[in-house]
């Protein structure tokens, strides 16, 4: 007999602790539907349980001609300026991207029932469902927590989800298996009193190794990566531990803090970082309160001494060793005898062998990758793939940050057999972190900041690169292609050798969906360098743009060159004329294809992540400072290459002058060239105004503006100068933003 | 049964073969004009995953999938809340809401698309309230049996429940001789 409720159901199968925040947090729901909750608290507690927004889900949409009313029911918001009804979004940490078979079953089962039989899996290891009532997230975080997942702190401002290595404790460039110090943390931080007074997210990677790039540890507010030491002849393990690091807007390094801290010392010290983070970190304007900022503001050696007078004062914790006594018991054990790799003579077998199967550390087993477009798997598949683990594998699946799924521990002569059932369920496609492995970030389909498709232009590249894969041929492999939806880079195109970051362009009156071509980010030792900007493409052309780029690499490429190396040899002038044709955007009478996003036949619109959009007329004296502006950014990346630190970071002033220029010029039609002058009037007339605020990052453009003319050229490191063109193309991006505001360009 | 969630596909026939272009821009026109009785929002495009869901018009309180699952095409109607009162009346309504969209894209030229009658896939898609199992189905029987009565007439149908205990509970529905769309549709809202 069906029992009454998933709460009856599953009692004694809870956490007893996680099945009370469930019941407390459903509580919270109906309390504020009788509106006895203020919504920004209620916002901020349903985030910290990882049930967030959508895109119109201020009950707003933009048909292609006109903005619509979503007729939802009239009941409380769920948020500011977010509608009770609208379907939302249900992150699910994975910690570490470590899966069972029967988690994977129910989060199968959840998506089928809740969502819309997708599951999602992100850049961070999470996996997401779409299009999820609020209503239904207490049942479904209960069947969650049965099979030990909980969604606490999968968003808000709290420590997100803990990633690792996937192949950690198989990999064969490890110092050691990274995961049980991965899950010490995770659990040990979860819900701690010190993390919970964060101005913003807080993210932690962890790295087996320092050549790989698997653990991405160079973009993360703590990064840590294994290393061991003899002491006294015996093997010590530790870490070494980075701080500050993170994409967004404007992305930075992260920095060393301690070459070496003894395993025993790494839950303390992390204890002690978000002290410092949860009382220095910025809480009121939103877009400078992560870490990096905090590192930034005080330098690597401040940040240091807060840290180690913090971890003084904690009182002493059991915790920050227990898990070190059984370091073991996590370990995956292999289901069958392990063998050589079996060969097959199976269609597709070979071409997906090359691509997908790699040796682990452990003579006869093998990691497969399961290539999931898009990182998108149907709930029927994701149940295949578990009873796929509990056939070859027991237990043993990890997500990736590429959007893969990784079964570990398969017996050599098991492989073909894999290969065969997984082709029979539709997920044999070669190519696992190829150049037609594009990742992506939800962007404009479900995501309420993107600006531009990620996912439909990483769709379409995946099918171009499909089809000329073999005519480009081995070298063009370990290319790693990542589409951002907005300048927030979830889909980390910066630490791609071709990124590309949403952007929108003003033509002729009509707003036309562009990325920017992010160039020369590199992937490998743990995402050690990030790329510059070379121009913004319409997004109908960037599949051409990436073929031209890839052809030519191969084709030019001198033995062994990484494309980031071919890229800074021939200069990023070259990269530039090889799409410079591809750039300029026909009228719309001529092809108006250009003026819808990929995969979304509406008219293209960027009214539907801002408001206040209002009527007026594009005026041609300020299209073209911003085109200028444009070619000034590019130029200083030019000079930036050739050595010319000061120059290059004058001529990113000078952009960022010539875009506020154009701008300003509106309002005050006799402004002059003085960079004081232009500066003085952009702050009187557009930024106390409030008019060339973003929507979303408010007056944090600007402000790159107001620092650089405030700091100058004079005496600038290589490292700022770099980041002064980056936050000088943005301020540009923001400009035509602004102008399409004031000029009714929806 | 209380039927909360439901799910009920018809298939399509398509000499021309299915194409997400052509179907995504009607699905989007739905919306714009209100061309169905629900509160639409979105339109999401999953034809990059193998036999999944397709194109999806998602809704408020229902979606409509433009199916690929199984490898056959045809509209799925997915009842998430809302709705009538009583299992019947859901299931009814479940096939008055097909049967309209399916009528709408057998309008749309472009797409060249019919949709058979004399066979369904019912689903309750809430395992809390039904497993895949026979006892189940003997549940959800009489009251599906009854709301078919309604939606075929004198037609004859049979019920077999069908896929593996892991599925929610599935039906499949067999009418032969089941009138076109139209006239279904015209019975249920006459």
């Amino acid at each position: 007999m069906a029992a009454v409720s998933w709460k009856d159901a599953l009692g004694a199968r809870m956490r007893e602790d996680w099945a009370r925040e469930i019941d407390i947090f459903e509580t919270q729901i109906e309390l504020r539907k009788l509106g006895k909750i203020e919504e920004k608290l209620f916002a901020e507690t349903r985030l910290r349980r990882g049930v967030y927004g959508q895109r119109y889900d201020n009950g707003q949409r933009h048909d292609g001609r006109a903005t619509q009313t979503l007729a939802f029911p009239e009941r409380p918001t769920k948020g500011p300026g977010t509608v009770w009804d609208a379907p939302g979004m249900q992150r699910i940490k994975i910690p570490y991207g470590k899966l069972g078979a029967d988690q994977l079953d129910v989060l199968s089962d959840l998506a089928e029932e809740y969502s819309d039989s997708i599951l999602h899996v992100t850049t961070r290891q999470d996996i997401q469902l779409h299009f999820v009532h609020i209503e239904d997230t207490p049942d479904l975080m209960r069947r969650l927590a049965a099979v030990g997942i909980t969604t606490r702190e999968a968003c808000g401002n709290s420590v997100r989800n803990v990633t690792a290595c996937p192949f950690a404790g198989v990999c064969n460039t490890e110092s050691f298996d990274v995961t049980p110090y991965a899950d010490a943390i995770t659990f040990f931080l979860l819900g701690h009193d010190d993390t919970q007074d964060f101005g913003r997210k807080f993210k932690i990677a962890f790295s087996g190794c320092k050549s790989e790039p698997c653990g991405l540890t160079n973009f993360h507010d703590i990064g840590c990566i294994a290393v061991t030491r003899v002491e006294n002849g015996e093997v010590r393990r530790g870490f070494e531990f980075y701080v500050g690091g993170g994409l967004g807007a404007v992305p930075q390094g992260a920095k060393l803090l301690d070459e070496w801290v003894p395993e025993t010392e790494l839950l303390p010290l992390a204890q002690a970082v978000s002290r410092v983070f949860a009382r220095l970190g910025e809480k009121e304007n939103r877009q400078r309160a992560r870490f990096k900022f905090v590192v930034q503001k005080l330098g690597i050696e401040e940040v240091r001494r807060l840290v180690r007078l913090e971890r003084e004062k904690l009182r002493e914790d059991p915790r920050w060793t227990a898990f070190l006594a059984d370091l073991h018991h996590r370990d995956e054990q292999p289901l069958r005898p392990g063998a050589p790799l079996a060969e097959s003579s199976g269609a597709g077998f070979a071409a997906w062998r090359r691509s997908n199967v790699r040796p682990q550390a452990q003579p006869g087993y093998f990691v497969v990758t399961v290539t999931l477009p898009l990182g998108d798997m149907t709930a029927s598949q994701g149940r295949a793939l578990a009873d796929l683990a509990r056939r070859f594998t027991g237990d043993t699946l990890r997500t990736t940050v590429d959007q893969n799924i990784l079964f570990r521990w398969v017996s050599g002569a098991d492989v073909p057999a894999l290969y065969e059932a997984l082709a029979r369920i539709g997920l044999g496609e070669p190519g696992a972190e190829t150049i037609r492995d594009v990742t992506s970030c939800p962007g404009t389909d479900t995501c309420k900041l993107g600006i531009s498709s990620s996912r439909g232009l990483a769709g379409e590249l995946r099918k171009h690169l499909s089809v000329i894969d073999e005519r480009l041929g081995p070298a063009a492999d370990s290319l790693h292609i990542k589409c951002s939806g907005c300048f927030n880079a979830c889909g980390q195109h910066h630490v791609a050798d071709i990124g590309f970051l949403g952007v929108s362009r003003n033509v002729g009156g009509r707003r036309v969906p562009h990325f920017q071509l992010v160039v020369g980010g590199q992937w490998t030792e743990n995402a050690a360098a990030f790329g510059l900007a070379i121009g913004a493409i319409p997004s109908k052309r960037v599949p051409e743009a990436t073929v031209r780029l890839s052809e030519s690499y191969v084709a030019e490429r001198q033995d062994g060159e990484t494309f980031r190396g071919w890229v800074e040899r021939v200069g990023k002038k070259r990269i530039r004329a090889l799409i410079e044709d591809l750039i300029p955007v026909p009228a719309y009478e001529v092809d108006p294809s250009f003026y819808s996003d990929w995969g979304d036949p509406r008219e293209y619109t960027i009214g539907d992540i801002g408001v206040g959009e209002c009527a007026g007329e594009v005026v041609s004296f300020v299209e073209m400072g911003l085109a200028a502006s444009e070619r000034e950014v590019f130029e200083a990346q030019l000079l930036l290459d050739q050595g010319e630190t000061e120059a290059a970071s004058a001529r990113a002033l000078s952009a960022m002058l010539q875009a506020a220029r154009a701008l300003t010029r509106e309002k005050n039609a006799n402004l002059g060239e003085d960079p004081n002058e232009i500066v003085t009037e952009f702050r009187a007339r557009l930024v106390d105004t409030k008019l060339f605020h973003d929507p979303f990052a408010g007056a944090k453009f600007a402000h790159y503006l107001f620092k650089a003319h405030a700091d100058g050229p004079d005496g600038i490191s290589r490292e700022k100068a770099h980041q002064r063109i980056e936050e000088a193309q943005l301020f540009v991006d923001a400009a035509h933003q602004c102008h399409a505001r004031l000029g009714s360009v929806a | 049964m209380q039927l909360a969630r439901l799910g009920l596909k018809l298939y399509a026939e398509i000499p021309g073969g299915f194409s997400a272009e052509r179907v995504i821009p009607v699905f989007h026109t739905w919306i714009r004009d209100h061309a169905l009785d629900e509160v639409l929002v979105d339109v999401a495009d999953y034809t990059h995953v193998h036999e999944g869901p397709g194109v999806v018009l998602i809704g408020h309180g229902a979606e409509y999938y433009f199916d690929l699952g199984e490898g056959r095409a045809g509209l799925l109607f997915s009842r998430k809340r809302e709705g009538p009162d009583g299992a019947e009346a859901r299931i009814r309504d479940a096939f008055r809401r097909a049967l309209g969209a399916c009528a709408l894209l057998q309008k749309e030229s472009s797409l060249g698309m019919s949709f058979k009658t004399d066979e369904a896939r019912f689903t309750v898609v809430d395992r809390l309230e039904a497993n895949n199992d026979d006892a189940s189905f003997a549940a959800l029987r009489p009251e599906l049996e009854r709301a078919l009565a309604g939606v075929y007439g004198g037609i004859q149908f049979e019920l077999a429940r069908e896929g593996s205990p892991k599925d929610v509970l599935t039906v499949r529905i067999r009418a032969r001789g089941a009138p076109d769309v139209a006239k279904l549709l015209s019975r249920l809202t006459s």
